[in-house]
């Protein structure tokens, strides 16, 4: 294995946990709303959200595992990544960053530049070519504190903070860091 | 999701045969002379409720082309 490894490579990528596609909150709770069975609880509660300047813009889970997959584009910066996602609309070019108070996973379009990395069971600082074979586990490490993410459900929504979620401070329930499955989508190969 | 005692949410036409098989059944098992009658059916209708609402959750589809069918042996024809 060579020493200098060259991760100057734009990817674009799906992520999983439990089977179920990494999305904004945004296009889960629009989702929601085109189901045409919702009670009138969940459609407010909805409604409220989408209305809300923070809730669209969590990171989270679809509510179901046919749902469209949000696209992330990883832009390396040595080691390391910024994480931009492709979503036409009001979260067009935004950014993966971690909230300063509350740890949480979010996408913005205007907050500061921040960076993450991923790893494999095999590789700490993982880059494209340690997933490009085909699917693989990754945990997703945010910079600079380099924590993994953890996947927190708060009144049933699902949410990842780059903090250890066990508010009981006893270790018997701290949890393990959310396992991805990321999944790269294949582009046509450039001439070299 | 309302969790009050008093719900009211809509059931639609085809979903009332699975809220009545689970009201019924909760009723069936929980109900006595010993009981509060307004706890026993309070809680069979939350059950009921919340149940119709788990199960539009779920994806409805035909089985999947190239698989044979897999009724269960218990469910109703």
């Amino acid at each position: 294995m060579s020493l200098a490894k060259i991760n100057n490579k734009t990817f674009t990528a799906h992520l999983y946990l439990d089977g179920r596609p990494m999305v904004l909150n945004q296009q889960r709770l629009q989702q929601a709303l085109y189901d045409p069975r919702i009670t009138n609880g969940e459609k407010l509660d909805a409604e409220v959200a989408l209305a809300d300047s923070r809730k669209p813009s969590i990171i989270t889970l679809a509510d179901h595992e046919d749902d469209t997959p949000l696209v992330l584009k990883f832009v390396p910066k040595g080691n390391e990544y910024i994480i931009n996602l492709e979503l036409p609309g009001t979260f067009e070019g935004a950014q993966l960053f971690i909230e300063d108070t509350t740890e949480n996973l979010l996408a913005s379009t205007s907050a500061p530049v921040q960076y993450f990395s991923f790893r494999t069971a095999s590789v700490l600082k993982a880059s494209l070519s340690d997933i490009d074979p085909g699917p693989a586990y990754v945990e997703l490490i945010s910079k600079p504190s380099n924590r993994p993410l953890y996947r927190h459900v708060s009144r049933g929504v699902n949410a990842f903070v780059s903090a250890q979620p066990n508010a009981t401070g006893h270790n018997a329930f701290n949890q393990l860091p959310a396992t991805f499955v990321i999944k790269l989508i294949k582009q046509p190969p450039v001439a070299a | 999701m309302n969790k009050n005692k008093d719900e009211s949410m809509t059931v639609y036409e085809d979903e009332w045969a699975f809220w009545d098989d689970i009201a019924g059944r909760y009723i069936m098992k929980h109900a006595g002379a010993d009981h509060n009658i307004g706890y026993v059916i309070d809680a069979a209708s939350t059950y009921a409720d919340r149940m119709v609402v788990a199960r539009r959750k779920r994806k409805f589809e035909k089985v999947p082309v190239g698989d044979v069918s897999r009724i269960p042996a218990t469910a109703q024809p």
